[in-house]
């Protein structure tokens, strides 16, 4: 009994080192980037790294925001990032509503096909389509784009959520009367709120990282966050604590999202991946 | 009004996302299709000519087409290779009921949710190639100093470990769940008649687990082959195309050197690429599953 109880102790002691090492592979790089981005450009090269007890420098910060419009950046990817959510939304739910409930199932493998696509592919015709209408560098050709990557993410994610409401609440208000569009508004929308919340903050994130699309299609006008990064590397100078500032500013809300709701993120990211 | 729309509902309520995924999806995966069948190039300003199959023959004879593919492939095997075997190991690890499991989850889930050009930017600083942090470690702990993604030779590797470290999150936690749905009867039999945990592991959850691993798996190689953002921030191809994928190359054609119909060939390669090993895969899942 002994022996056992030992045992079970040194697995419970082993399993936590092993827990405790996985997680400093993740935080470290994160702690790491935090601090340099408050250091001056010497001190980022002092190897072995000082982790703690340097003197903080706030001009990178102050750098970025008053010389570079990081302000502008963040209300660019601001603006794209709710209203390509806030359309993807109301294109999306009704139609997940009503694929499911009709069991259009070949939908959801266009979906799938669509996701096999390089987005590259749609992105080279975009470009030439939005430069002969004149909208590169406006945000209306930055929502579309993203769009495109939202709304088959929130008609995935959103038919899945729906299919766990049992459709008897829809025949029972049917047969009462009610229509359709009503029976979706305030019966099915209001159930499945949990869901909402999921899509909205995938969608939402998707259209903050969002690197690719905002390269060819944004401007001086409309740059967005991810895009800026770059302009930070120059041949092999790079200003490291601007840029990894800047870096921070891109991060910081997916930070936020996920530390307070992990668990809405978990259940989309496993509603999308089981059904594959 | 309003009955005829609830009578028609089906249709109503999918026209709007459909006739957006139409125009926005469908025609310019057409117009990808002809550009790649003409001689576009927008630095000639001659207008594009329908030229066959002349790109497709164009790119398969090349040295660089075939140089991108390699690599691309070799890129793809090693950040899945690792992704799953880390992954599904994480995912046994901490699936079970211990104090702290919520911070540990969301810790794992950090890095997904960040942009991949932030994390390209974050491992350039790490693999400075002079005075970064991963030489430091390297040589302290008597590792030789390497070039990372400053040399040809360790470039695919170092964009191939971050890519580990972002994407291995979405792969745990698949798994999680698909460790959640499998019976529990099934390890209580196995513990009690006397197998050790790697026994278990081996003859019990991973052969149950087979048919999560594949979905997660192709969904992995799906957006791997594809990617762009990490590549394209942390090396833009280089050095000296030594990390050239095929959607860097695509790029590189298409606004490098504006010539279109080339790159919209390149893509469609690509498209075809990805579109027949994903349709093997599922093959082979279905196969492996029954058996």
């Amino acid at each position: 009994m002994e022996a056992y109880k030992a045992k079970k102790t040194i697995g419970k002691i082993i399993f936590y080192i092993a827990v405790a090492a996985i997680c400093l592979v993740i935080i470290f790089p994160l702690y790491f980037v935090f601090i340099s981005s408050f250091k001056n450009m010497a001190d980022v090269y002092v190897m072995p790294p000082k982790l703690i007890g340097f003197k903080p420098v706030f001009a990178h910060y102050e750098y970025i925001f008053k010389t570079q419009n990081y302000g502008t950046y963040i209300v660019n990817s601001a603006v794209v990032g709710i209203f390509s959510t806030l359309f993807a939304l109301v294109l999306g739910l009704p139609a997940a509503y009503a694929i499911n409930r009709n069991g259009m199932k070949n939908s959801l493998l266009g979906i799938l096909v669509a996701r096999l696509l390089p987005p590259m592919s749609f992105l080279l015709p975009f470009y030439f389509i939005f430069s002969e209408l004149g909208m590169v560098d406006t945000y209306g050709a930055l929502i579309l784009s993203h769009m495109v990557l939202s709304v088959p993410l929130i008609v995935w994610l959103m038919e899945g959520f729906i299919a766990g409401i049992p459709r008897e609440l829809d025949e029972a208000a049917t047969i009462d009367g009610c229509t359709r569009q009503r029976c979706f508004g305030s019966i099915i929308l209001p159930m499945c709120k949990s869901g909402m919340a999921t899509s909205t903050i995938l969608s939402f994130l998707g259209s903050w990282n969002n690197f690719q699309f905002a390269l060819i299609l944004s401007g001086p006008r409309t740059r967005t966050l991810p895009v800026t990064l770059q302009y930070f590397v120059s041949g092999a100078d790079i200003r490291w604590g601007r840029m990894l500032a800047a870096t921070i500013v891109v991060i910081i809300p997916a930070i936020v999202v996920t530390l307070l709701l992990q668990k809405n993120i978990v259940s989309g990211m496993t509603a999308g991946a089981v059904k594959g | 009004m309003n009955d005829w729309i609830s009578d028609h509902y089906k249709w109503v309520f999918v026209a709007p996302a459909l006739i957006f995924m139409v125009l926005m999806i469908v025609v310019p995966i057409v117009m990808t299709l002809a550009f790649s069948l003409t001689d576009w190039n927008l630095l000639t300003g001659r207008a594009p000519s329908f030229n066959g199959l002349a790109n497709y023959i164009e790119i398969l004879k090349s040295p660089d087409f075939w140089h991108s593919f390699g690599i691309t492939f070799y890129y793809t095997f090693l950040a899945i290779a690792m992704e799953l075997v880390a992954g599904v190991l994480l995912a046994v690890l901490i699936n079970k009921d211990f104090r702290g499991k919520g911070v540990v989850k969301t810790i794992i889930l950090l890095p997904y949710m960040m942009a991949p050009v932030a994390v390209g930017m974050m491992w350039m600083l790490f693999y400075e190639p002079t005075s970064g942090f991963m030489n430091w470690l390297f040589t302290t702990i008597g590792l030789p100093r390497s070039g990372f993604t400053s040399a040809r030779g360790s470039v695919i590797p170092s964009l191939a470990f971050v890519e580990f470290w972002q994407m291995t999150p979405m792969v745990v936690i698949v798994c999680m769940a698909g460790l959640a749905a499998l019976p529990e009867d099934c390890m209580e039999a196995a513990v009690v008649d006397g197998a050790t945990p790697i026994q278990t592991f081996f003859r019990v959850k991973l052969p149950m687990l087979l048919p999560t691993i594949f979905s997660i798996g192709l969904l992995r190689f799906v957006d791997v082959f594809k990617s762009f953002d990490l590549i394209y921030a942390m090396t833009k191809g280089g050095p000296a195309n030594a990390s050239r994928t095929l959607n860097i190359y695509a790029y590189e054609e298409a606004f490098s050197y504006y010539k279109f119909g080339l790159s919209s060939s390149i893509l469609t390669v690509v498209f075809i690429i990805v579109l027949a090993i994903s349709f093997a895969t599922m093959k082979l899942k279905n196969k492996v599953v029954e058996v």
